[in-house]
């Protein structure tokens, strides 16, 4: 009798402790839920005010681009087709929703030429080439030199232990690489000397986004089309909010470079390349932006270069390397600067072969800089 | 610890010195570049370090060369235009322009041949200068560099790192210095003068680039710099008859024959054994023991490191 009074009481006891850990679980599911749907909110509110930022930025550049251009300052001189036609592309920008300017990366394709969509669901072969070209340059350069593509505004790519990047944020970083290896960039890393970089044309900003972040001891001038300057200011104004940003204005111009060594970056339009009276320019970069342009926009640009001081001109454009003739960019760049093309980072099995005419093969870019000539 | 600047014999007189002695002194050893000459004074001309001259003496003297270098004359840079009387062939050149260096810039402190058709990065200067100022110790800093060659530039083949920094026994720097240097890559790097003149310049045997590093490395430690900020032309592979050819315009001495590792033995118990010339860092018997080091070494490396692909004696353009 009494052995059959325990079994009950233990059965009891069991079925409580059973039910008390399901109350626990139930809890804990409850609670992590909770947690989760919190933290998605919190994503989520800081998400709408970033998208807030932007769009108030957008605003801000737009009637400012809007200005420039009425004044004509807009272009220098006639477009080349090629960037009549980004700029075309770009046109819809002129006004652009909060939700548009929320995707703003996703609208830059006509810019650089890399498909948004193509990263929705990446094909595996695009993911290798990508993963085998960022492990070939780290292995050459060194890790801290890689800036991933931000999540920020659209912001896509393929991930890989945590980086997200695509063609663009490979192709900058073997910019990055190849002004380390030509020595420019020990130049603008140091902590001493405020430098001032000149990029132009300024794409969507991924390239002065990645500069900034491994040398931000510079103030970094974007010059460029409005449409351009539209998605480029947006962009960094929007990365960094903390950034002290200078926009060139007609009426005021002298004033632009008034204590330019406080700023991060200047915004001038393409327009106003031709008077541009910066301070002496210690690096000028064209990441593909020359090869875009007319004859006389490229020499334009590059005479400016010159005239303003600047010791080194880079430029990036598309490959082969090494091919017999030097591409139009940089039959222009030598006239005013020694153009030495920078090697890109082979694998070590391509050394063994020693077979050098085959390196076009390599990469995608050639990439080269020019030292300043002291006789022209 | 070996600070390279003391302890070493005074400089030697003057002729004609100039009123101040820049820094730094590049002697330029030319030859019959004219096609490359205006390129590389150019970018010795835009270093960001401006206390420096620059010396050039032409064994094979033109008009056009001529007119090249002293078009670059009159500027901020002091250069010096010199034509050899008679060809003097490529050892008997750059002991000459080292020598004149020292006549014209007797307190210079620094020290670099550079070439008649290489390019020098604008920050070249600058870094080395700071690693010499900034290192007692170190007699000789050099940058990492691209190869140039007819098709464009190119990484050389294979990563090319070599350093006896913090080493402070003079015995084990040259033992590495004579197992692992690549003494071609080094021989254009910045060096202090007078650890240079203790060493003995260039001597008259096959590879005496090698020599002379072989016994600077007993006067003080070299620095390599990662940085890129040479590029450096590469036409041709080693060649040693073309060495020869070079260096004995007016006939090649047997002992040119005997292997260089030899030669270079022969050289260092001459200086430090014999004539005593490592006092008073090192004594006679120390500087025997030394160059039998080298000598043991060098047979080590050939052992270890048998003939690379670049040792190959062909023009790069045939394969």
């Amino acid at each position: 009798m009494t052995g059959t009074v325990d079994a009950t009481t233990e059965a009891a006891r069991k079925a409580e402790r059973k039910a008390a850990k399901q109350r626990l679980t139930e809890e804990r599911r409850l609670r992590r839920a909770q947690e989760a749907e919190g933290r998605e909110a919190a994503r989520q509110r800081e998400r709408e005010a970033v998208v807030a930022r932007a769009y108030a930025h957008y605003l801000h550049v737009r009637d400012w681009a809007r200005r420039v251009s009425a004044a004509g300052r807009g272009v220098a001189a006639p477009l080349a087709s090629a960037e009549a036609q980004m700029a075309a592309a770009l046109a819809p920008l002129w006004n652009a929703a909060p939700e548009a300017v929320a995707t703003l990366r996703r609208w830059t394709e006509p810019i650089t030429g890399v498909r948004p969509s193509d990263y929705d669901n990446p094909p595996r072969d695009l993911a290798l080439r990508l993963k085998y070209a960022v492990g070939t340059v780290r292995r050459h350069a060194g890790e801290d030199l890689f800036v991933e593509e931000l999540p920020l505004l659209g912001g896509f790519g393929v991930e890989w232990h945590r980086r997200r990047y695509n063609e663009d944020t490979v192709r900058f970083f073997k910019a990055l690489v190849a002004l380390q290896d030509g020595g420019v960039l020990a130049e603008c890393r140091g902590n001493v000397q405020r430098r001032l970089v000149w990029e132009i044309g300024g794409g969507w900003g991924g390239f002065a986004l990645q500069f900034k972040t491994v040398c931000p001891n510079v103030t970094y001038l974007i010059t460029g089309l409005p449409e351009l300057l539209l998605v480029s200011a947006v962009y960094l104004m929007t990365a960094w909010p903390a950034a002290r940003c200078r926009f060139y204005e007609p009426a005021s111009a002298a004033e632009l470079w008034t204590g330019w060594e406080e700023l991060d970056f200047v915004f001038v339009p393409d327009g106003a390349v031709v008077d541009l009276d910066a301070p002496p320019i210690d690096v000028t970069l064209d990441v593909m932006t020359l090869q875009r342009m007319s004859a006389p926009r490229v020499a334009l640009h590059v005479e400016r270069a010159f005239d303003l001081g600047s010791r080194y001109c880079f430029s990036q454009v598309p490959g082969p390397c090494f091919r017999d003739e030097l591409p139009a960019p940089w039959q222009a760049i030598a006239r005013r600067y020694w153009v030495h093309q920078v090697p890109p980072p082979l694998d070590a099995a391509f050394f063994v072969v020693d077979r050098f005419h085959d390196a076009p093969a390599i990469d995608d870019y050639a990439q080269a800089v020019g030292w300043r000539r002291l006789r022209v | 610890m070996n600070p390279a600047g003391s302890g070493l014999p005074a400089s030697g007189g003057s002729q004609t010195p100039t009123a101040q002695s820049p820094k730094v002194v590049l002697g330029m050893p030319a030859y019959d570049r004219p096609d490359a000459l205006a390129r590389t004074i150019e970018s010795i001309l835009s270093q960001t370090f401006r206390d420096f001259a620059l010396v050039v003496a032409d064994d094979a003297p033109s008009a056009r060369t001529q007119g090249m270098v002293e078009a670059y004359a009159g500027g901020v840079v002091p250069v010096t235009y010199e034509a050899n009387g008679r060809r003097l062939g490529m050892i008997g050149n750059w002991r000459r322009v080292f020598q004149r260096a020292r006549e014209l810039y007797p307190s210079s402190e620094y020290f670099a041949w550079v070439s008649d058709h290489d390019l020098w990065h604008a920050r070249w200067l600058e870094t080395l200068v700071a690693v010499l100022d900034e290192h007692p110790g170190v007699v000789l800093a050099y940058p990492r560099h691209l190869q140039v060659t007819s098709g464009g530039v190119r990484w050389s083949a294979k990563e090319k790192t070599f350093e006896t920094f913090g080493l402070s026994d003079p015995g084990r720097r040259l033992a590495r210095s004579a197992r692992d240097m690549l003494s071609g890559d080094m021989i254009y790097g910045l060096m202090r003068a007078r650890a240079l003149e203790a060493a003995g310049v260039f001597r008259r045997v096959i590879t005496p680039d090698r020599q002379v590093l072989l016994a600077l490395a007993l006067y003080g430690q070299f620095r390599q710099v990662p940085d890129v900020l040479w590029y450096r032309e590469f036409l041709h592979r080693f060649d040693i008859a073309r060495q020869r050819k070079a260096f004995f315009p007016g006939g090649v001495p047997l002992y040119a024959y005997a292997p260089p590792h030899v030669q270079h033995f022969a050289t260092l118990l001459w200086d430090f054994a014999l004539r005593g010339r490592g006092r008073p860092l090192f004594g006679r018997l120390a500087g025997l023991g030394y160059a039998a080091r080298q000598l043991w070494w060098s047979c080590v490396r050939d052992v270890v490191r048998p003939k690379m692909e670049w040792r190959k004696l062909r023009p790069i353009s045939e394969t």
